[in-house]
């Protein structure tokens, strides 16, 4: 993908962020990595498609330590990568203290699975990736199975002895993928969410 | 006619986590999944993989663009969301 079609896509991904911001959630925009490194030059909604780089706020509490916490975490994004959107984004940890998870590392990458990206094939946006992140900040994911241990045993021990492998926080409100995506919404269609029983 | 009914969605790897949701009985499973994403409660089906619901009482599995109500669903009913991998490899299917 390159050229006018590279420049839907990007447009495509800005316009998801766009329309979810939230409490939660909330992002700039750049074209080049020094932009985004003197946040300037802030890419607007009409230039979504000039959009390479990616500072996304994520204002979801998480473990920096044993006890300790982090009420938001800034991750990085550039979508100027060889194949993408076959190909996943590069991502890293911009703000300070990293999360203290298998999942994040200063100067890593963040480890997104290659089953959210690589297995999609393209078939997937940064707003997804948004969601995704989201709940790994909040140790809200199904397991990559026993065993597994990221670049940190001690803070998944940690978390199984503490939290029982359950969610930092259970009520947690994510942010939500916006309704066109899926289609036009239904008005005659309600969905009205009465509880969401989580196990114990 | 159609009416609001409330029905207990059962999360596909864990059936104690239950989305207890009002919808029309005209809603389709189609249209229920999309929601279910888009409220957070199950995340996109992989490349390889699909949901469908299935009336836990029944044992049936629902068409995909057929109401609920024609399919039998009713009010209370407890619908099993099912994650369907087709076509895949048994390396895929793993994932």
């Amino acid at each position: 993908m390159k050229g006018a079609e590279l420049a839907r896509r990007r447009k495509f991904d800005y316009e998801i962020l766009r329309d979810m911001r939230c409490p939660s959630f909330d992002f700039e925009a750049y074209r080049t990595g020094g932009d985004l490194e003197r946040r300037a030059n802030r890419v607007t909604d009409a230039q979504a498609g000039s959009a390479g780089r990616y500072r996304l706020k994520l204002r979801i509490p998480t473990l920096i330590g044993p006890g300790k916490w982090a009420q938001e975490t800034i991750i990085g994004v550039n979508v100027d990568v060889a194949d993408y959107p076959r190909a996943e984004p590069a991502t890293w940890v911009i703000s300070h203290p990293v999360p203290w998870s298998p999942h994040f590392r200063a100067g890593s990458p963040v480890c997104i699975g290659e089953e959210f990206w690589q297995a999609r094939e393209g078939h997937v946006t940064l707003g997804h990736l948004v969601v995704h992140i989201a709940r790994m900040l909040n140790w809200d994911e199904k397991g990559r199975g026993g065993g597994y241990v990221g670049w940190n045993a001690k803070a998944i021990e940690y978390h199984q002895t503490h939290y029982g492998g359950r969610p930092l926080d259970s009520a947690l409100v994510y942010p939500v993928l916006p309704s066109w995506l899926y289609g036009e919404p239904d008005d005659d269609q309600p969905f009205e969410i009465i509880t969401h029983q989580r196990p114990r | 006619m159609t009416k609001k009914i409330r029905i207990n969605l059962l999360h596909p790897t864990n059936s104690a986590e239950i989305l207890s949701v009002a919808v029309s009985d005209t809603a389709t499973p189609k249209f229920l999944i999309a929601e279910m994403i888009r409220a957070g409660f199950i995340p996109q089906p992989n490349h390889v993989g699909q949901y469908k619901l299935r009336n836990t009482r029944t044992g049936h599995q629902l068409l995909d663009d057929q109401a609920l109500g024609a399919g039998g669903v009713t009010d209370n009913a407890n619908l099993s969301v099912d994650h369907a991998t087709t076509g895949a490899s048994p390396e895929e299917a793993a994932r």
